[in-house]
């Protein structure tokens, strides 16, 4: 072989790739001092400055507020209610999908996910059908005489357990997703040598499944506990107005007016950032690394069948109650003229023609496919340049990077919503005037982590001696990671965008309080006024409901199929 | 072309992962790091390709100072342990992605694909995506990417360690025939002595960051500098003993707990009287007699009792205990002493030519 010099290597490629690096994170500091850090200072800052300077005025007239006191403890309940209840619910049915092999796995598996498709809110306008006074299930009832006269499922009583089954309903997926993976990870051998140690069922799974898979349920826990803790629309729509999240709504209209609101919104902020950071570093460094040599091979048991007696009834039971709310919305779509009868005497698609024919309908879902697509687009080369930073460490700053991004998990939408409201009022930026650029910031600041999580878990899984290999070749940064890495975690980047466009599209409280003018609603914001409207409003929003979950659906498929086990790790706190 | 290290140093964090290391490495040579594993010996690979900077010292290129460089512009081919092959490319796709880089012609490109497909042996295989190959033919493919690009060093980072005992010795003579065949200045890190006996010009062994001895693969073995190096490169007896001077024929003289021995190595070292010293006796160098032996035949004798045998097929290695040592002493017997009955606990002599041991200070 003939000994060539090495070939002229161009210097500008190495320098543009830092230069690229420090823009993404720039831009980041950037976008999440202004729309994170700076209007959460702001509102806290309310919450402590009264007409003449600092005071704390703002607190004592709250804690003797028993109304207001309420709200807290209403939100808290509902937060520890349905993350104990989504636990109970997950945590069998993930020790089936992960040790055992049975009978159309898959497909009930896939079923199990389907409440994620739907946010709860949606599914209020079904159950409000259902179980109202006069309601499908109370004609069911009075029909064949199991009851008298009607049961009042939604008094006033009843709502406060009605949000929790809702937000039960909506959320339990994400625990079963991030407990499957935990125990999906586990080295089966692990269990074995306990088993050859003499550790009964029990003791082996209180002493090696627990410890191990309790990161992977906190940061489940934690996701669930600051979504229901904090979700504006289902307790809106339902009617149950006795929480922070709806309080904050409607405070939105008299912002300065009431500034008790504000050392609200502090006890808020202050509950989910404590939770964050103490399951954050209380909790992370006791994350075991599997010594084994590769988690493919996880045992994969063929269910006995007594074990069939148990999995079959618990899974198709969960599926038939979590798709209660599903069912009865995509009823409601189709019914015509449902009044006084278990079901509907007729059924129509009159609804859906309205949909595409109501300016409302057709401007929620054009507005909404355009914010998502805008907001998506910028998170997914934000989230590809900050996993890579994060991941590579390529800067020395990388675990502050890190941790700064994930910041948007620990501030409820509502929040960060109600903040852009007080912080860019009679600004350029006024949501009253024009939303759009506001609504696109939020969209993509709250579902960056998304992004990034996506994309950190295809980094990791990437070899970095195969972007080394093609740096030794010759290769810049920026060239490597367009021609290896990339195409090398694409999967991830669309399904990591596909969640950030889904989320987006149904995203609650930034629509809500945000566009303030029709002509800017998003989807959610459409459904919410149809709902409201009298005669058809009711009907038009559960078609325009269905088709939201038709989109929803198409996109965690798509990530479902992309991703894999994978996908609970985007939904780690 | 030749690669100097001048006093590289690498800290992570606390940790001292390269220690003061100089280092020439001769222009065509094939030149093995080997130590044990956390040696600093890929740390030390992965400094010289511009993948990790080193904390202090600076690398020289035949005369060109390239510390500061980058990885893309030192000129390196590489072959990863895991050989890095990128699993959306074919094999074609691999070797090329270099060669397009710099931007050369579609017809040089293609000649230099030829030449190393050729020289891999990889010609079928072009087409094929590096999952749909196995674990040789992968290894060569890695190499054959790193040789397309004509590079003025190539690295082997532990190249062979994912493969079977039978592939690796195959695989061996492929990377020594090809070195041969380009006389490219190789650096090999690896933690197997085998390879690194058999197919090195020189040998470094590291330990704990710092190089411990360099050299042609037959010194170290027959010239170690340290006991540590006597232990690592192939196996040895350790004795520790009192040094008690020269004897009338100039031999060196060691009290050990096993009896007095001579030594006739000549030791740069100058050792002093009552010292203490280590001897080094390589388990091939032991002779065993049936027969008694003649008065004057009575040097460096030990006494032990068989214990137990290990079969290696070309050799036997046996096992002897003595209440004076920890270990057991090791002696290797090859196919002339193979019919012999060795009997579990019965004492045996064993006899070393002053010549076959290794003297050194503590």
């Amino acid at each position: 072989m003939d000994r060539l010099k090495p070939d002229s290597i161009n210097k500008i490629g190495y320098y543009t790739a830092k230069v690229f690096e420090y823009i993404a994170v720039s831009l980041t500091i950037l976008l999440l001092l202004f729309f994170l850090i700076l209007p959460t200072i702001l509102i806290v800052s309310k919450a402590f400055i009264g007409p003449e300077g600092w005071t704390l005025e703002y607190f004592s007239l709250l804690f003797s507020n028993n109304l207001q006191m309420s709200f807290i403890s209403n939100s808290l309940m509902i937060g520890l209610f349905t993350t104990i209840s989504c636990t109970i619910i997950s945590l069998p049915l993930a020790i089936f999908n992960a040790r055992f092999e049975y009978r159309f796995k898959s497909l009930l598996s896939a079923l199990l996910l389907v409440p994620l498709i739907m946010p709860p809110f949606v599914g209020a306008i079904g159950i409000q059908r259902f179980f109202a006074r006069f309601g499908a299930i109370n004609i069911f009832l009075l029909d064949h005489n199991f009851i008298q006269s009607p049961i009042n499922w939604l008094a006033d009583e009843n709502m406060f357990w009605a949000v929790i089954f809702l937000e039960t309903l909506h959320l339990y997926p994400i625990m079963y997703l991030n407990l499957t993976a935990a125990i999906a990870n586990i080295d089966p051998s692990l269990d074995e040598a306990a088993t050859i140690c003499g550790s009964s069922l029990l003791q082996r799974y209180k002493n090696i499944l627990w410890p191990l898979i309790r990161p992977g349920f906190l940061s489940g826990a934690l996701i669930i506990f600051i979504w229901s803790f904090t979700d504006l629309g289902t307790p809106l729509l339902i009617g149950y107005h006795e929480t922070i999240p709806v309080f904050i709504f409607n405070m939105v209209t008299d912002i300065n007016e009431n500034p008790i609101g504000f050392a609200l919104v502090f006890i808020v902020i202050l509950i989910t950032t404590s939770i964050f950071i103490f399951s954050k570093f209380g909790f992370n460094e006791k994350k075991y690394q599997m010594m084994g040599r590769g988690h493919t091979n996880v045992s994969v048991k063929k269910a006995s069948f007594l074990f069939k007696i148990i999995i079959y009834p618990t899974v198709i039971s969960t599926i038939s109650i979590a798709l209660i709310p599903h069912i009865t919305v995509i009823i409601t779509s189709f019914s015509d003229g449902w009044f006084m009868t278990a079901l509907p005497e007729k059924f129509t698609t009159k609804y859906y023609y309205q949909v595409f024919s109501h300016d409302l309908s057709l401007i929620g879902i054009k507005n909404s496919i355009l914010f998502s697509c805008l907001a998506t687009f910028l998170d997914v080369i934000l989230g590809v340049l900050l996993a890579y930073i994060i991941v590579r460490k390529s800067l020395p700053f990388s675990q502050f990077l890190d941790a700064l991004v994930m910041t948007p998990l620990a501030l409820p939408g509502i929040i960060l919503a109600f903040g852009y409201v007080v912080s860019y009022t009679g600004t350029f930026l006024d949501p009253l005037t024009n939303p759009i650029p506001l609504l696109i910031i939020a969209y993509s600041v709250r579902r960056l982590p998304f992004m990034v999580r996506s994309a950190v878990s295809g980094f990791q899984q990437i070899n970095s001696s195969l972007e080394e290999a093609s740096q030794v070749m010759g290769a810049s940064k920026l060239y490597t990671l367009r021609k290896i890495t990339i195409p090398l975690i694409t999967a991830n980047l669309i399904a990591g965008g596909l969640l950030c466009f889904s989320y987006t599209m149904l995203d609650v409280s930034d629509s809500l309080i945000l566009a303030m003018k029709d002509q800017y609603y998003p989807l959610t914001k459409s459904i919410y006024s149809l709902y409201l409207e009298q005669g058809s409003g009711e009907f038009v929003a559960s078609a325009l409901g269905s088709i939201s979950m038709i989109i929803l659906s198409v996109c965690i498929i798509g990530s479902s199929v992309l991703l894999g086990k994978k996908m609970g790790e985007l939904f780690k706190g | 072309m030749k690669v100097s290290l001048k006093n590289i140093t690498k800290i992570y964090g606390k940790n001292l992962a390269v220690n003061n290391l100089s280092l020439e490495i001769d222009s065509g040579s094939m030149h093995f790091i080997l130590g044990p594993s956390g040696c600093g010996k890929t740390t030390t690979l992965r400094i010289l390709a511009g993948l990790e900077n080193s904390t202090s010292g600076k690398i020289f290129f035949g005369s060109k100072d390239v510390t500061s460089l980058s990885a893309a512009e030192r000129g390196i081919g590489m072959v990863f342990q895991n050989y890095a092959l990128w699993p959306h490319m074919t094999v074609k796709q691999n070797i090329e992605y270099g060669l397009k880089l710099k931007n050369l012609s579609k017809e040089t490109i293609r000649n230099r694909l030829d030449a190393s497909l050729a020289m891999t042996r990889l010609e079928k295989f072009i087409n094929r995506l590096p999952s749909q190959l196995s674990g040789g033919q992968q290894q060569r493919v890695a190499l054959a990417r790193a040789l397309a690009i004509r590079p003025s060093i190539l690295l082997l980072d532990e190249p062979l360690s994912n493969l079977d005992a039978k592939l690796r010795t195959e695989m061996r003579d492929n990377i020594s025939r090809i070195h041969d065949e380009t006389k490219i200045t190789t650096l090999y890190v690896t933690h197997d002595q085998k390879e690194a006996l058999s197919m090195g010009t020189h040998i470094t062994v590291m330990e704990n960051g710092k190089e411990i001895q360099t050299g042609p693969p037959k010194d170290l073995y027959n010239r170690p500098k340290t006991p540590f190096l006597a232990k690592f490169i192939g196996e040895t007896n350790l004795l520790e003993g009192e040094y008690l001077g020269r004897d009338d024929n100039n031999l060196h003289k060691i009290k050990t707990s096993l009896g007095n021995f001579s030594s006739s190595y000549d030791s740069k070292n100058i050792f002093v009287k009552g010292e203490r010293v280590c001897l080094s006796i390589r388990p091939e160098d032991f002779r065993h007699h049936i027969k008694p032996m003649q008065n004057e035949n009575q040097k460096n004798l030990f006494k032990g009792k068989f214990y137990s045998s290990h079969f290696h097929g070309e050799s036997e290695q046996l096992q002897f205990s003595s209440p004076e040592l920890k270990n057991h002493l090791l002696m290797t017997v090859y196919k002339e002493s193979a019919n012999t009955k060795w009997k579990k606990s019965q004492a045996y002599t064993l006899q070393v030519e002053e010549s076959d041991i290794v003297v050194f200070k503590i």
